[in-house]
């Protein structure tokens, strides 16, 4: 079979079951409003297979035509689909080969830079955890007095000295060595970024912003959702599941 | 025959497609309900599933997120904090990669698509269109809710007047079950209006791609406006980007830009790009990196491609192994209510002429049921089977709409037949710690006796209930059933059963 001929019969084919689909969309909703039009307690079994065996013609063809559909996809596949993508106009194939040639030549430097920007990240991180550590040393032996308390105030104060100088000192020696290391790290970065001039720094700010709001944000809804949790939130959603809303499915 | 057998692999699902499928089927893994005609009741029920899919279906195992999100309102704050909490954690993870891949109603809606016929293509009125859902999510989702919740009158407006997942899995799910004839005689101006709403959402969906999700679904809408920070998904690469255009061409959608808040993240714009801009979120890391093979390279050897094929196929084996063990699981729990042996032998001690029962003509389960008053919960007791007065038992719950809007007509009826009729509204044992305060600020002299079900609502599964509340059961004065309605009853309905049973 030529091509046009296909094409044809998958054209009246689409008319044909276009109609029978609103035909048959029709046919129900007026079964419903004659139903509901015949007077009080309208909706019983029997009236309602009454009603639609009227229609049963559009409604059964509907499906007959769904499965013919199928078959004439496969006997008589659609030549259209398989048409080559549009062709682009040549300038807009040449800016494409262009920017595409520029991405695979900035390829290797943009990987040295990200390169640059992890190990800037990680070392910046791990000082963070370090003196999240720290802190919360100092803090806990703060608040708890009976550790360090002793009979002179002399005592007292050398004990704590004792816990907070090596507290302070591990996270100021790892801030000074990480601060220095960051320097360098970001030299060799701006330099790199001088001979790659596509790479956009404003697009790292970006996204480090969007890291920040997702942190944020899903901080905050495990919070909410642990405290709806333990206040007993989930007996309520359990009411309404399990519990026909007869309402909600249109029963009413 | 070879052309054919191509023919046939090409008709095969796509990835996507399976994934729908399997998740529309992981939702809805209770079997056993589209056969029994009843909704699973069970614990999981207490989590939302991220996708629409009505938690009325028979064979829904996990709630409904907008249903839950709209109930909330008018429960207690720690409602609105857990579903509020899973709604953002959803939202963040996954953004409308869910409407891609995770909705029930979605896969319907793109199956429907695929029905052969002339398509409408998007253009500046259906950009303009897709605007609408947020309209249903800031008005039928948040506002009409609150509004009613303050004059403490609980109403899901979105799955009232419009849900149509509601109305194809939960309502017609129910009603082409035979068991549940009786639910028929509810069906009223809602129901043709519901039913119109879907039929067309449904006739709509097989020329217009998506038509619910790009124009109506407010829980869409939500999940778009996190779509761009969501942690799974579709991007850009800027640097990569020529603006051609081909992306949102080849979209089905309204898109303005790739990963906006109408995309649905379904990848299939990721081969169309010719500079392999657009990438999976996170595919540095966990995925094969999309770029474009230079001339040079050599191919990936055969270890990589091989252990990538191993590596799926044991992820889909567990996947269909995880999916029969869930189909197993809800086959064998059961929720089935068989009378208490202690009741049934304790009353047919009494009088053993006429059995005891649920049906009509069958004298009714009698059981001591914990009274509720304004202050709280008193420790006395009422039996509903032996008032010796004609006795209407009303099921009802403060978080139902209907029970809430038709208990007025059983206090006028319980007022002005006090001499011949006992009213009894028995709450649900769940949530019934709210039923005190709503007695003392809507009944504190109603002659109707209020009171709580036992737990796991055994006098409400012992009577007939099906899940459906309101369910109101009608006595004689011998405590023989005479009636059993399943739906909200007018006024004047009570009246003539009463009447009815005095002349009797």
């Amino acid at each position: 079979m030529t091509n046009e001929k296909s094409i044809l019969i998958h054209r009246i084919f689409a008319i044909l079951i276009s109609a029978l689909t609103v035909i048959a969309g029709a046919c129900f909703i007026a079964g419903c409003l004659s139903i509901y039009n015949s007077g009080p307690s309208p909706y019983t079994p029997e009236a309602v297979s009454e009603t639609f065996s009227k229609y049963c013609i559009p409604i059964y063809s509907c499906a007959v035509f769904v499965f013919l559909g199928i078959i004439i996809d496969i006997f008589l596949p659609d030549s259209r689909k398989n048409a080559p993508f549009p062709r682009q106009p040549q300038h807009i194939i040449e800016r494409l080969t262009k920017k595409r040639d520029i991405v695979n030549s900035g390829a290797e430097i943009q990987k040295q830079i990200n390169d640059l920007r992890k190990k800037r990240k990680s070392l910046q991180l791990l000082c963070l955890a370090i003196s999240a550590i720290c802190a919360a040393v100092f803090l806990g032996y703060s608040l708890n007095r009976n550790l360090f308390y002793r009979e002179t105030i002399n005592e007292t104060i050398i004990k704590a000295m004792i816990v907070l100088i090596p507290c302070f000192a591990v996270a100021a020696v790892f801030m000074i060595f990480v601060s220095y290391k960051c320097i360098g790290l970001m030299e060799a970065e701006a330099k790199l970024l001088k001979q790659c001039p596509e790479s956009d720094p404003d697009m790292v700010q970006a996204k480090s912003y969007t890291w920040i709001i997702r942190c944020i944000l899903l901080i905050l809804a495990v919070a909410i959702l642990v405290y709806g949790i333990v206040s007993g939130g989930t007996a309520d959603v359990l009411t309404k599941a399990k519990n026909i809303c007869t309402e909600c499915i249109g029963l009413g | 025959m070879k052309n054919i057998i191509k023919r046939l692999i090409a008709l095969l699902p796509s990835k996507r497609k399976l994934m729908q499928l399997y998740f529309a089927l992981l939702f809805n893994a209770n079997i056993k309900g589209f056969i029994s005609g009843k909704i699973y009741q069970g614990t999981t029920k207490q989590v939302c599933v991220p996708g629409l899919n009505c938690y009325s279906c028979p064979g829904a195992v996990g709630a409904c997120p907008l249903g839950s999100l709209q109930g909330s309102f008018s429960a207690d704050k720690s409602t609105l904090y857990y579903v509020g909490g899973i709604l953002l954690i959803y939202s963040l993870m996954f953004g409308r990669f869910i409407c891609g891949w995770l909705c029930p109603f979605g896969f319907i809606q793109e199956l429907l698509y695929k029905i052969k016929t002339p398509k409408l293509k998007k253009s500046p009125v259906t950009r303009v269109l897709s605007y609408f859902k947020y309209v249903v999510l800031v008005f039928f989702v948040i506002i009409v809710p609150l509004m009613y919740a303050f004059r403490d009158t609980p109403l899901p407006a979105f799955c009232k007047y419009i849900c149509p997942a509601g109305t194809l899995e939960g309502g017609i799910g129910l009603l082409s079950n035979k068991l549940n004839e009786s639910y028929f005689s509810m069906l009223g101006p809602l129901f043709t209006w519901k039913f119109m709403l879907m039929i067309s959402v449904v006739v709509g969906c097989v020329f217009v791609f998506r038509l619910f999700c790009r124009f109506v679904c407010p829980l869409g809408a939500l999940y778009g406006l996190f779509n761009k920070i969501s942690l799974f998904g579709i991007k850009v690469k800027e640097e990569k980007c020529t603006n051609c255009g081909l992306c949102t061409g080849k979209c089905k959608l309204d898109v303005k830009k790739v990963g906006d808040a109408e995309c649905i993240n379904c990848g299939e714009c990721i081969d169309v790009c010719p500079t392999k801009a657009i990438v999976w979120k996170g595919s540095g890391i966990f995925l094969h990196p999309n770029e474009i093979p230079d001339k040079n390279d050599s191919p990936a050897p055969k270890s990589h491609s091989s252990a990538r094929l191993i590596t799926r196929a044991v992820s889909a084996v567990l996947m269909v192994a995880l999916l029969i063990g869930v189909f197993a699981y809800y086959w064998n729990v059961g929720e089935d209510v068989s009378p208490d042996s202690s009741i049934e032998e304790s009353s047919q001690s009494e009088n053993s002429e006429i059995p005891y029962g649920n049906s009509i003509g069958e004298r009714c389960y009698e059981k001591e049921l914990e009274i509720i008053t304004s202050e709280g919960f008193a420790s006395e007791t009422v039996n509903p089977a032996k008032q010796g007065k004609i006795t209407i038992i009303n099921f009802w719950g403060t978080w139902c709409t209907p029970c809430v809007q038709e208990l007025p007509y059983f206090d006028r009826i319980a007022t002005e037949y006090t001499e011949n009729v006992s009213v009894i509204a028995i709450h649900t044992n769940m949530v019934s710690e709210t039923a005190p305060e709503y007695i003392r600020d809507h009944y504190p002299e109603s002659k109707i006796t209020f009171a709580r079900d036992s737990e796991n609502e055994e006098y409400y599964n012992l009577l007939g209930g099906r899940g459906t509340y309101p369910y109101t059961v009608i006595l004689d004065e011998n405590g023989i059933v005479k009636e059993l309605i399943v739906k909200s009853l007018t006024y004047e309905e009570l009246k003539q059963f009463v009447e009815g049973l005095i002349e009797q």
